[in-house]
Parts: C-alpha cells; sequence; structure tokens
C-alpha cells in the first residue's frame, strides 16, 4: 500500500494530498532518516540474500586458516575453528533479524489488541490492564526476560516468546492513549449515532487511526530487540550455539578480545549500525508523521 | 533560601507519598509472586549435577530446601482425591470456574500455608531472604549486604556522569545551534544511543585497557577501576538526556522572558544556564525514574564486562545454578529500587507542578 502511494506522490511537485505521500514526501527530505533507510534496507537484503552472498558456507571450518586477521579472503578473518566471520556475521543477521522482526510483530499484535480494547472500554477491564502494565514496569525488562526464557527455553522460539511477552507493554500504552483521544472525536459519535456496533467502530474507525504511531513504535521496538536479544546472548543467557545471532557471535569473541581483536569487532559493528538504522529511520518517521 | 525550602516542603502532601507508597506493595507483592512463579516451573534445579546424586540425599536435600512441597496453593492432584476436592471440582465444572487463584480453591489454610510460595512470603516477612542454594552456608542477605554497595556505587557514579555529560552535550548543542558543533553533539548522542552496552564497554576496554594501558580492564579495586564501567553504563542513557535538554534549551530560547533576561543585561552563560536550563527540567525530573531502570538493567551487563563483584553479576550466575533465593533477592531489591524512583519522580514531579497531583 505504501509503496504503491509513493509512486504516485513522488512525481507530484505539490505538497501530496494522502498521509503517506506526504509522510515519503517528508522523509525523502530528512538525511539522517533516508541513511537509516539505506542501512535497513541493506541490512534486511544481506540477510535475506545471505546463502548467495556469503563466502563460505556458515558451518564451514578452514584448519589451515586458524584465528586469522581481516584479509582478501576473509575479510573480517577466521576464528578458532577456521569459519570466515563475514560469512557468519552475514548468516548472523538471519537470526538477529529473524528474531527481532517476529518479536516486534507478536508485541506490536499483542500490545495493540489489549491497548485498544483497554482504551475502548474503559472501567475496570482498562484498570486491571493497567495495573499489569505497572507490575512490569517495575520489573528491570532484561531480569523478567531472562526469568521468563529460563522456563520457555533459549532457542530461537523461546527467546522470541519471552522477549516478546515484556515487550507488549509499550505498545500497549501507546495504543491505549491514542485509543483514548481518538474516541473522544466527532467522527466516533457520528458512528454511534449512525448505530454501529462498537466493534465495528473499533475496529474499522478509530483502529486504523493509530496506524502512524503504531509504525513509530514498531520502527523502535525492532533495534531494542536486537539490542536486549543480543545483550542477552552475549551474557550466555540468550541464544545457545549453535544458533549464533550476532550476540552470540560478539560472546565467542569477548573471550579471545585480547589477541584477536576483529572476532569481537565485527559482530559488534554489525549490531550498532543495524540498531543505529532502525533508531535514525525512527526519528525520521515520527518527525515526518507528527507535522 | 529557606523560603524556598519552605516552599518545597509546603508542596509535598504527605498523602499523596503515602498513597504511593502504599501501591508500591501490592506491585512488588506482584512482582515476587511471578518471578517465583515463573522460576520454580522452569526445568533444572540447584541440584542438578552432571553426575546426578544419590537419589537419597536428592531428596534429603529437597526436603531440607522445601522444594519437595507444592509450588502453589492452587488445586494439586491430592486435593482432589479429598472429599472437598471433589466437591469443589464438581461445583467448577457445573459453572465452569477457572481453577486458579488461590483463595477459593487450596483445602485448607495449612495447606495454603504448606506451599512453597507462601512459606517464601513467610519468610519475607520476616525480612529474611533465605539460605543460597549454591553457598549453602550463606544467607542471601549477606550475600546482598556484600554485593548491593558495589552496584550502588557503580550505578550511582553512572547516574552522576548521565546526567553530567548528558546536560552538558545538550546546552553546548543548543548553544551552537545550527552549527557543526552541534551537530557533531547530536550525532555522538544518536551513535550513543544505539551502542549496545557491551559493544562500548569492548571498545572501551579494547582502547584505554590493551593498547593505551591507562585503565584497568575489569575488577574493582579502586577507584580508577570505577571509570570505564561507570562510563560504558552512562553513555547511552547520556545521549537521551543531551538530546531532551537540547530540545528544552531550544524551545526555551524562543520564549520572550528570555528576550527579557537577555534586555536586562545577563551574560549569555547566565541566560543559558538559570533560565533556559529550567525549562528543560520537567522532561529531566520525568525521564530519571526510566532511566535508573536503564541503570539497573545495564549494570547485569557491565557487571559482567567488567568482573565486577555486584549484584548482578551474581544474578547471572544465580539464574544458571537455579539458585532460587538468590534470584529471588536480586529480582526484589531491583524491582524495589524502580518502584522507590518512579515515587521520588512523582513526587519531585508533583512539587514541580501541583497540577499534577490527583
Amino acid at each position: 500500500m505504501t509503496t504503491a502511494v509513493t509512486q504516485t506522490s513522488s512525481t507530484e511537485p505539490t505538497l501530496p494530498t494522502t498521509f503517506w505521500g506526504r509522510v515519503w514526501y517528508r522523509l525523502r527530505r530528512d538525511r539522517f532518516a533516508m541513511t537509516g533507510l539505506f542501512i535497513v534496507a541493506g541490512a534486511a537484503i544481506l540477510a535475506l540474500l545471505a546463502p548467495l552472498l556469503a563466502p563460505y558456507s556458515e558451518g564451514m571450518q578452514d584448519p589451515g586458516a586458524l584465528l586469522q586477521g581481516p584479509s582478501v579472503a576473509h575479510p573480517f578473518g577466521t576464528d578458532q575453528l577456521g569459519r570466515d566471520l563475514f560469512s557468519r556475521v552475514l548468516f548472523g543477521a538471519r537470526v538477529s533479524m529473524t528474531v527481532a522482526l517476529l518479536t516486534s510483530m507478536i508485541a506490536v499484535a499483542l500490545g495493540t489488541a489489549l491497548g485498544a480494547v483497554s482504551g475502548w472500554l474503559g472501567g475496570r477491564i482498562d484498570n486491571i490492564l493497567m495495573r499489569i502494565v505497572d507490575v512490569l514496569y517495575s520489573f528491570p525488562d532484561l531480569l523478567l526476560i531472562i526469568i521468563i526464557s529460563v522456563l520457555v527455553g533459549q532457542g530461537v522460539f523461546g527467546i522470541t516468546l519471552s522477549l516478546s511477552l515484556v515487550s507488549w507493554v509499550t505498545v500497549a500504552r501507546v495504543v491505549r492513549g491514542e485509543v483514548l483521544s481518538i474516541k473522544q472525536r466527532p467522527f466516533v459519535e457520528a458512528a454511534r449515532a449512525m448505530g454501529y456496533p462498537g466493534s465495528r467502530i473499533l475496529l474499522r474507525h478509530v483502529l486504523p487511526h493509530t496506524i502512524g504511531p503504531v509504525i513509530v513504535t514498531l520502527t523502535f521496538r525492532i533495534p531494542a530487540v536486537i539490542l536486549a536479544e543480543s545483550t542477552l546472548s552475549f551474557i550466555g543467557l540468550g541464544l545457545q550455539p549453535p544458533a549464533s545471532s550476532w550476540g552470540v557471535l560478539a560472546s565467542h569473541g569477548w573471550s579471545a578480545m585480547t589477541f584477536y581483536p576483529h572476532l569481537i569487532l565485527f559482530p559488534s559493528l554489525a549490531i550498532f549500525i543495524t540498531i543505529l538504522g532502525f533508531n535514525l529511520l525512527g526519528d525520521g518517521l515520527r518527525d515526518a508523521m507528527s507535522k | 533560601m529557606s523560603t524556598t525550602m519552605r516552599r518545597f516542603l509546603d508542596r509535598i502532601s504527605l498523602a499523596f507519598i503515602a498513597r504511593r507508597l502504599l501501591w508500591g506493595i501490592p506491585v512488588l507483592l506482584a512482582v515476587v509472586v511471578v518471578s517465583f512463579t515463573v522460576l520454580r516451573f522452569a526445568p533444572g534445579g540447584p541440584f542438578d549435577r552432571e553426575k546426578p546424586l544419590p537419589p537419597t540425599i536428592m531428596k534429603g536435600l529437597r526436603a531440607q530446601y522445601k522444594l519437595d512441597r507444592p509450588i502453589l496453593p492452587i488445586y494439586t492432584t491430592e486435593a482432589k482425591e479429598t472429599p472437598r476436592g471433589k466437591e469443589l471440582a464438581a461445583f467448577e465444572k457445573e459453572y465452569s470456574v477457572a481453577s486458579i487463584g488461590p483463595v477459593r480453591i487450596t483445602t485448607s489454610a495449612t495447606g495454603a500455608a504448606n506451599t512453597q510460595l507462601f512459606a517464601y512470603l513467610g519468610q519475607l516477612l520476616r525480612g529474611d531472604l533465605g539460605v543460597s542454594m549454591k553457598y549453602t552456608e550463606v544467607n542471601v542477605n549477606d550475600i546482598l549486604r556484600a554485593t548491593f554497595p558495589v552496584s550502588l556505587k557503580l550505578g550511582a557514579v553512572a547516574f552522576l556522569l548521565t546526567y553530567g555529560i548528558g546536560v552538558l552535550l545538550g546546552v553546548v548543542a543548543a548553544r551552537f545551534r545550527g552549527t557543526w558543533i552541534d551537530g557533531a553533539a547530536m550525532v555522538i548522542a544518536t551513535l550513543g544511543f544505539s551502542m549496545p552496552n557491551f559493544v562500548l564497554g569492548a571498545f572501551l576496554i579494547l582502547i584505554f585497557s590493551l593498547w593505551m594501558r591507562l585503565l584497568p580492564p575489569a575488577l574493582w579495586e579502586g577507584p580508577a577501576y570505577v571509570i570505564l564501567p561507570a562510563l560504558t553504563l552512562a553513555m547511552g542513557p547520556a545521549t537521551y538526556v543531551a538530546r531532551l535538554t537540547r530540545s528544552g534549551v531550544l524551545d526555551a530560547l524562543d520564549e520572550e522572558y528570555i528576550r527579557t533576561a537577555r534586555a536586562k543585561g545577563l551574560s549569555e552563560r547566565r541566560v543559558l544556564l538559570k533560565h533556559a536550563l529550567t525549562n528543560a527540567l520537567g522532561p529531566l525530573i520525568t525521564v530519571s525514574g526510566p532511566l535508573l531502570a536503564t541503570l539497573v538493567t545495564g549494570s547485569f551487563i557491565v557487571e559482567q564486562v567488567f568482573a565486577i563483584p555486584g549484584m548482578g553479576r551474581y544474578f547471572i550466575t544465580a539464574v544458571i545454578d537455579r539458585d532460587y533465593p538468590t534470584v529471588m533477592g536480586v529480582t526484589l531489591v531491583y524491582a524495589a529500587l524502580i518502584v522507590l524512583a518512579n515515587i521520588v519522580v512523582d513526587v519531585l514531579y508533583a512539587v514541580a507542578d501541583p497540577r499534577v497531583e490527583e
């Protein structure tokens, strides 16, 4: 939907008339946001095409090239088993991005549903939900994620689940706030006057108006999840090998940092640049939508 | 000064503080119940060994630490077999009541008191966090007494650094709005905001410890050992503070009272630091609560990266060892800290803006 609008709008010299057209128009003029978009798109493409782009297969070991520094054959060097770090970082992107995207989407779905219902119905349900949110906000989030992941397991599934169970809270808060304010708008009253049932008004009239803030929240959720997952994996409480996200790779590099700094440098840079890209894009989107 | 102080005290409503403090109790109770339950149902136990312990010894250990008791006061299979349990089961089936919730379902008060959860809660009421299941000679209270000051010191230095660096960066950026200095400050802010703690920590160790050999890379033996970890911990939050300060000061600079202050002939420094910065104070107070939570969370990683003997590091090993009492103790202390910080923020906020109350 977005792309269709953007293509038509980009040819128009005046300010586009549709909401998404205007957002894209402003976004394109924001250098930082476009840098962010470029990084995000690049990371996504690298992750998707990892099997084609990686010079070596993920687990291929070369006993003749152990712990080598960066070279033409191995741009990021090799690890203690002679595995090519560049290829491992490319494949690691798939793991990190999968966890981040899945978690963010679950969190947004869950948060939107709960936040919308809570804000729309108000009263007791709203009260209960907000108390739950209070409790979750009093938990240091990483600590709660660790405790939950101990219960549900530390594979890709378990980590995704435990991250999701914690990160819906922010989304729910945002959506609830939006719904509370949209509820007061005249068109909602009009819809009520038409005799539409509440569920229809919420789904067809109120929720579509929350899409902007939800997308901004999603854009900021993804880097937050990449950060949380890589941090957990780094301290050894997140994904367990053989699953090798960027955090797992950095964790391996940590133990040999004194003599082979390249092992921690490149996975760390991958994490950092990707998070940076999402944050830049999120900043730009927020500005473009709020004007 | 004294009138300001009195005005400050006048504005603090004791009822407001009491209400907020009271609300903290159920929140903490919920935190304890949730983490206790999740933890106990997790696979593995504190006495799992690569070579399993003999069954009789295992049984004795489990009995000693009450691990053989039911975890929660919910409907257990034993309860179902009692006459009352059968009656209750029939009732629930007929009216399709969910059989969770401690009150209705336990067969008797002694049955509830016999569960692990209630035993732990009773213990907590007496101020006893229990004996560690890993270091079986040591009480968790003592572990926390030894490790909390370390974490507190690290956190306090990081908190000061956060606001020091953040406000400085923000004010400088605002002062030189639109110039390359502003640009550079904001680029630093964006970079710092996206840098995970462990990445920054690793880079700082590489640069300052391994290459330049200026500062110790790990451990906790003197003032020099605080610098790198505190910096690592503070950098992310500081960049956030910098952004807030910059936008707050910039907003103020467009206001008329700033023009008045300048017209009075006040120095630019005074206008910036006294008049404009005050405008940024509200948001800075508001975020101090969440920032403290960020520092708390970050301290796990930083303590692990720099091998600092604080609470966070104990937490990580305790989770791996399934040392339940230690995990619970650290969780409780951190949660209490966050609850308390949020109350302080609310009160400060109410003082700064009396309309907030109620």
